[in-house]
């Protein structure tokens, strides 16, 4: 009962309320500063990657990337990083994250401060926005110039709207059409399409609803719309950014393009089943035989080289005729691009891994391991033999790859394009889809999202 | 003395590691905190503002009150008629008891994932079921009809939840004595009566914890709605644990998802004060 009595149950709360004030105060105060004034390069933080090794020890540079559909590929982008460390004398850890994995991985690298230092990446302007990417101008042009000079699409996935080079593209990653050849045959139509009505009668007519089979998939949510929703508007003249990077996103061509996508699903010409279709929705719509077209990038086509030759050969591939300017085609493209860590202690080492991996003794080969879903982005690999002499890669170098536009052609790279994609674009196609409304109003929730990002990242 | 020195060493780790998160989550809320971003200005109350005046948020407040109420309400049903057919002398009892368990014990994301397939429109097995059955004569939308992928994901919410009653619910069977239910009889009690009269008050605690308990964890549920539709088709399971994630990690605004976590909080303490108020009863009864 004595020592019951030494400590009152409000002195123990009174302890506990100060010992949690003071755990408050330490949690709620200033971080320490990454850096300290003057010790730092122009625009450079102190290094946020692995610790610089002191004098005379052997660097530690870490590599982070996304993993491609063909582990050949992974293994020869890490001998790749791997050579450049050996060449130069410096150690590597080279980490590859999934799909899914990769975006959640940067962002919470950049919210705590511990970055790779070179990083290869779909999401150039987020590391960018968060300061973190290096101007790489000279490193471009060198590497551009080993490979004959870069392709138009190298420019717009690397470079931001103010005009700075801020990656190092890796690749040209094309979306194209993908055509039946025995469905349209048998319904009498001529492939390749040469216009856009050429194409909307085709679609009409090998279009069978009522046997469960349809002219077209394209998913009514977030995903794949690059290769998807936007062609079409691009298909009706319409842009979602102007030159100065201002969104342009409710104007008559996009309500246009928006509007021949969506009735595609209202005129059953389409699954009902976009509606709530992820990535790989219209993958498998394809390969189970579903649909006669689809609009998608390499990985179909990876697909059917491995398992389904016979459904490769009756494979046509094109881009999209353009409905705003006939005679002319339009398709997107995407682009993996290298991103150095400005803050990093081992820029010079992380430029010799660039170097490396896009050089002309290593890179015709990963283009190769990487099979149909990489296409070169530096013009004397186009003429590799893989491109020019294997069927699908010959269509889609020589007549597919030419009419390829990066998502953020216009803009350059753009955080705010990026937000849009998260989600807006989703809600702007179910809100027809789904909610019943009309293209017209249905526009004006990108647009929005487009100028809710611009307010949010201050641009 | 000493026993307050023993509880200091969990009392700080909860302090260090539910505390001081929740403080600094809620001093998040008040600042406009870009994920990945130095910048963290502070905005006040804004982030509360914009998301009460968000059609959005009050979309997903509504789902999550109908996620919740459907779900509980369902795995109540079951759970207490599955337990009091369990708790009969049925021939392999012991059998049909582990096998209730089954939905409770396998990973979430594995059961969620086979519920997935199960739904998928073109290769699904429940529309090849329907349609064998001549109950439709096209292919039903489980996850992609508004009208319907809410019903769909609380059935998945169900079939993973409803053993928890089950267990619970035939432990609370198993302590009412028998001498109630002979007294009930010889004063000419039926089934319903009996367990009107009997079984349900004695086992009325049980299933209140259970209840709130579980009302709890749905309210929190994430895992199984973003497996399945993603809070689609046009935000139609949309709840708010979903809504958090959306805002915070791919919206990349921290401060404003943070902010709806707060703004769960009211209700979610209110279940947690009941659940309390329930287990002090039962305490003070035992």
């Amino acid at each position: 009962m004595a020592n019951r009595s030494m400590l009152s149950r409000r002195a123990f709360l009174a302890t506990m309320t100060t010992g949690f004030g003071i755990a408050l105060l330490a949690a709620c105060s200033a971080p320490p500063s990454p850096s300290t004034p003057g010790s730092a390069p122009a625009g450079a933080a102190a290094p946020t990657s692995a610790p610089a090794a002191a004098s005379g020890a052997r660097k530690q540079v870490l590599f982070w990337g996304r993993q491609q559909f063909l582990p050949e590929s992974n293994d020869y982008l890490t001998e790749s990083v791997k050579l450049a460390a050996q060449k130069g004398g410096f150690d590597v850890s080279v980490q590859l994250f999934t799909n899914d994995e990769h975006p959640q991985k940067e962002v919470v690298a950049m919210e705590s401060g511990v970055v790779p230092d070179i990083t290869y990446t779909y999401a150039p302007a987020l590391w960018n926005q968060n300061g973190y990417a290096l101007e790489v101008q000279a490193l471009y042009d060198e590497i551009g110039k080993s490979g004959g000079g870069w392709l138009d699409l190298a420019d717009g996935s690397s470079k931001t709207s103010a005009g700075k080079r801020i990656a190092v593209p890796m690749n040209n990653e094309p979306w194209f059409l993908h055509l039946r050849k025995d469905k349209f045959a048998e319904a009498g139509v001529t492939l390749p399409f040469k216009t856009w009505d050429e194409m909307i009668a085709g679609f009409q007519k090998v279009n069978k609803p009522d046997q469960g089979f349809y002219a077209f998939d394209g998913q009514m949510t977030e995903a794949d719309w690059v290769g998807n929703g936007l062609p079409f508007m691009w298909a009706f003249g319409g842009r979602l950014f102007d030159k100065e990077g201002n969104p342009t996103i409710n104007t008559p061509q996009n309500i246009a393009g928006l509007k021949a996508y969506t009735d595609l699903l209202k005129n059953k010409m389409m699954p009902p089943g976009v509606v709530s279709q992820k990535a790989s929705g219209n993958n498998e719509a394809w390969l189970s035989g579903q649909v006669a077209a689809v609009s998608n990038t390499g990985s179909i086509v990876l697909a059917m080289r491995k398992d389904n030759k016979e459904l490769l050969a009756n494979t046509y591939l094109q881009a999209f005729p353009s409905q705003a300017k006939p005679g002319t085609f339009v398709e997107a493209a995407g682009s993996a691009t290298l991103v150095i860590n400005q803050k990093s202690a081992n820029i010079s080492e992380a430029m010799q891994i660039a170097r490396m991996i896009l050089s002309p003794e290593r890179y015709p080969t990963q283009l190769e391991k990487a099979g149909s879903y990489w296409f070169p982005i530096m013009k004397n690999y186009l003429s590799l033999p893989f491109f020019t002499q294997d069927e699908w890669n010959k269509e889609v170098t020589e007549n597919i790859a030419p009419w390829t536009l990066a998502s953020t052609a216009d803009s350059g790279l753009s955080p705010i394009y990026d937000d849009m994609v998260i989600s807006a674009t989703n809600d702007m196609l179910q809100a027809v889809a789904v909610q019943g409304k009309s293209p017209e109003e249905a526009i004006k929730i990108l647009a929005d999202a487009a100028a809710a990002a611009k307010a949010k990242f201050k641009l | 003395m000493f026993a307050y020195l023993l509880l200091l060493p969990a009392g700080a780790l909860i302090l260090v590691l539910v505390g001081v998160p929740f403080l600094n989550a809620l001093w998040l809320s008040f600042h406009k905190k870009l994920l990945g971003a130095v910048d963290a200005p502070w905005i006040g109350l804004a982030n509360y503002a914009a998301l009460l005046g968000d059609a959005a948020f009050w979309q997903a407040f509504r789902n999550t009150v109908v996620f919740t109420t459907g779900s509980i309400g369902s795995k109540l049903i079951l759970g207490l008629v599955i337990a009091l057919v369990l708790n009969e002398a049925l021939p392999f009892r012991g059998l049909w008891r582990s096998i209730v368990m089954l939905p409770y014990a396998m990973p979430t994301l594995v059961s969620v994932l086979v519920w997935k397939w199960m739904y998928n429109d073109v290769a699904g097995v429940l529309n090849y079921l329907v349609s064998g059955a001549h109950l439709s004569d096209h292919q039903i939308l489980w996850l992609g009809d508004p009208n319907i992928a809410m019903p769909a994901v609380i059935a998945v919410n169900v079939w993973r939840g409803f053993p928890f009653f089950v267990i619970t619910i035939l432990a609370g069977l198993q302590t009412v004595p028998q001498e109630l239910y002979d007294a009930a009889k010889v004063d000419g009690a039926g089934v319903w009566q009996r367990f009107r009269q009997v079984t349900w008050p004695s086992i009325l605690p049980v299933v209140a914890v259970t209840t709130l308990f579980s009302a709890i964890l749905t309210f929190n549920d994430f895992s199984i709605i973003w497996i399945l539709t993603q809070c689609g088709p046009g935000n139609a399971t949309n709840v708010l644990a979903t809504l958090t994630y959306k805002i915070a990690i791919p919206g990349l605004e921290l401060g404003k998802g943070v902010a709806v976590s707060v703004l769960m909080l009211p209700i979610l303490v209110l279940l947690i004060v009941l659940l309390n108020r329930f287990i002090s009863r039962r305490e003070e009864f035992a």
